[in-house]
């Protein structure tokens, strides 16, 4: 077939591409819908990579009946070396992000040897930036993090240095990682410094596959995908210590303040209190960090966010949690304060002093809320304070 | 938050003539980059073209917001932001650059001056008000904006004459390149959301 000699020369053409430049960092598809000369469909400036719409169907139906007839076993593609593989894969996802079958097949050959973890995650970085959905792309990160993971555990059983402690252990123990943030917040020294972080691109590895998910936020909005996977790596890799989750809380800050319409953002914010709400103890014995302190901070940010840009849903969902978050705090501190089955005035006491408190927390929102301040003039703001007082109601009959 | 462009123009009588704009691509792809600073500037020349004098509008695109004021003196300011800019800081931008434009340049030269002119500042405000904060220093303009005059506009085909079409005006624009053309077509199938239009 014709379509079969040019798609091998196209595939053949993108390989050069990257062979040339190993820094492809963005690549797209140029609207030029028929081949207007004999030259190549390529174009590769400052790092970026176009190809021509007439050659993608081409090269994309090519290499992925290649790689279906090599899965298949089918004489002509019986054997493709790893070299060929790999560039296939790489057409077809540049193009279909989502073809688990190119993935997998990528796992294999990382699996093998043949591909490095870090080359496979800065080749999705790439896949990315066209595509900053894919679920699968996200999916054969976590792969390939956990690959990583436990190479490096792997790596680190002959060099431990503290006897006794297993694995686990050391894993769990990642709260001592430094990472740059307020002078105020040094957390103190552990004593059992884990091997983990003696990996020399353990935390760089970590920090660039943040950076991976927050451009993939900024090229889509509500990119739920990006943050999902921002919360697996917390969880993952980072065993969601306060030390990280705090720093995060400050970093994505900005962030949102620059998306305010993104809830995906917002939602990302609500899993990193709720990281701090259940660790609140360490955080204020190890940290000396106040959970209450931080949520109030919290609703003074969103309130300004309301204030200064009116009619966004996402800053009024995101006051939902945060007012809640503080009902809660407050409802804990009176649940551990008294007993519930003890009499005494003192109890009783205590007891209205906290449903006081409680009543006065709401009293005081419901009166934020409906003063004219915050809602402004406008209208559309105005019905979404409405739909919060309302929610404030049947919240609060529970 | 983001704003993309502001523009000055000068809406004559027969014709719209550009006098200075400043844009902000860095948030779309290398290759579009061209191409969407085309669909801007023709963007503001359709919407000056349909604004009437002494009006002001802002109109909604996709994801893209076009603000404009015509000032009865015929200066016409432009800002083309997403949908989370807050209008009244977009329009009292705008405000703030004719008056500066106004002191700089002398007003014979609106109607027939091109691209020549130096406005210089421009594109330091185009920065500058990324962030809408930086608006609090403009908040003595700002109060006299009222925004109840502000015209609303679902999409800018709204703004067309009758039987004017969008896809049309693009095809016979003599202002736009082949390859700005094509890709307007590509976008438009594929529905995309990196085009102004």
């Amino acid at each position: 077939m014709a379509n079969d000699s040019r798609g091998c020369r196209l595939l053949s053409d993108l390989n050069s591409a990257f062979r040339r430049d190993p820094e492809i960092d963005e690549y797209d598809f140029l609207p030029v819908p028929e081949p207007k000369h004999n030259r190549s469909p390529l174009v590769l400036q400052e790092h970026k990579l176009g190809i021509e719409s007439w050659s993608v169907k081409i090269l994309f139906q090519y290499a992925y009946n290649q790689l279906i007839s090599w899965r298949n076993n089918s004489p002509p593609t019986k054997f493709l070396d790893p070299t060929e593989l790999c560039s296939l894969t790489r057409a077809i996802l540049l193009v279909n992000a989502d073809c688990s079958t190119a993935w997998n097949t990528r796992k294999e050959l990382v699996d093998n040897g043949d591909l490095s973890v870090t080359e496979d995650l800065k080749f999705g970085g790439l896949v990315l930036k066209k595509h900053p959905k894919s679920p699968e792309t996200f999916s054969h990160r976590k792969w390939l993090l956990h690959r990583f993971i436990d190479n490096c555990l792997a790596s680190s059983i002959g060099s431990n240095t503290s006897s006794g402690s297993n694995a686990c252990d050391r894993f769990v123990n990642m709260e001592a990682i430094d990472l740059n943030m307020d002078a105020s917040f040094n957390g103190p020294n552990f004593d059992n410094a884990p091997d983990l972080i003696n990996q020399p691109d353990y935390n760089e590895l970590m920090r660039k596959e943040m950076n991976v998910c927050k451009n993939a936020a900024d090229n889509h909005p509500c990119n739920y995908n990006a943050w999902s996977h921002r919360i697996w790596v917390l969880q993952h890799c980072f065993n969601c210590s306060l030390q990280v989750v705090y720093g995060e809380l400050h970093s994505t800050e900005g962030w949102v303040t620059k998306h305010i319409s993104d809830h995906s953002g917002f939602h990302y914010r609500q899993f990193l209190l709720k990281c701090l709400s259940q660790q609140a103890e360490k955080l204020s014995e190890q940290f000396l960090l106040n959970y209450r302190n931080i949520v109030q901070k919290e609703m003074y940010l969103i309130t300004d966010l309301i204030k200064s840009y009116p009619g966004h849903e996402a800053l009024w969902y995101h006051r939902r949690y945060v007012f809640q978050s503080l009902c809660e705090s407050c409802d804990k501190i009176a649940m551990e304060t008294i007993q519930p089955c003890e009499k005494s005035q003192e109890n009783q006491q205590k007891k209205t002093k906290l449903e006081n408190e409680r009543q006065v927390l709401l009293m005081k929102e419901v009166d934020s809320v409906s003063n004219g301040d915050l809602t402004g003039r406008e209208k559309y703001n105005q019905q979404l304070a409405q739909k919060y007082l309302d929610w404030i109601q049947k919240y609060c009959r529970r | 938050m983001k704003l993309y462009c502001i523009a000055v123009l000068h809406k004559g009588e027969t014709k719209v003539n550009s006098l200075a704009s400043a844009h902000e691509l860095s948030p779309f792809g290398y290759f579009q980059r061209s191409s969407v600073k085309e669909f801007m500037d023709f963007t503001c020349q359709i919407v000056a073209e349909r604004t009437m004098v002494g009006s002001r509008a802002s109109m909604k695109e996709k994801e893209y917001i076009c603000h404009v004021y015509v000032r009865s003196d015929c200066l016409t300011g432009l800002v083309i932001a997403d949908h989370e800019y807050p209008q009244r800081v977009a329009h009292t931008l705008i405000n703030k650059v004719l008056e500066e434009f106004t002191g700089k340049v002398p007003k014979s030269q609106w109607p027939t001056a091109n691209q020549r002119i130096v406005y210089g500042e421009l594109a330091g405000y185009l920065q500058k008000y990324q962030d809408p904060k930086q608006a609090d220093s403009m908040t003595k303009i700002q109060s006299e904006l009222d925004e109840t005059k502000i015209i609303l506009y679902d999409t800018i085909e709204k703004i067309l004459e009758r039987g004017e079409k969008l896809e049309d005006m693009v095809d016979n624009s003599d202002r736009l390149s082949m390859h700005a053309k094509a890709f307007f077509q590509v976008a438009r199938k594929t529905n995309s959301c990196c085009v102004i239009l």
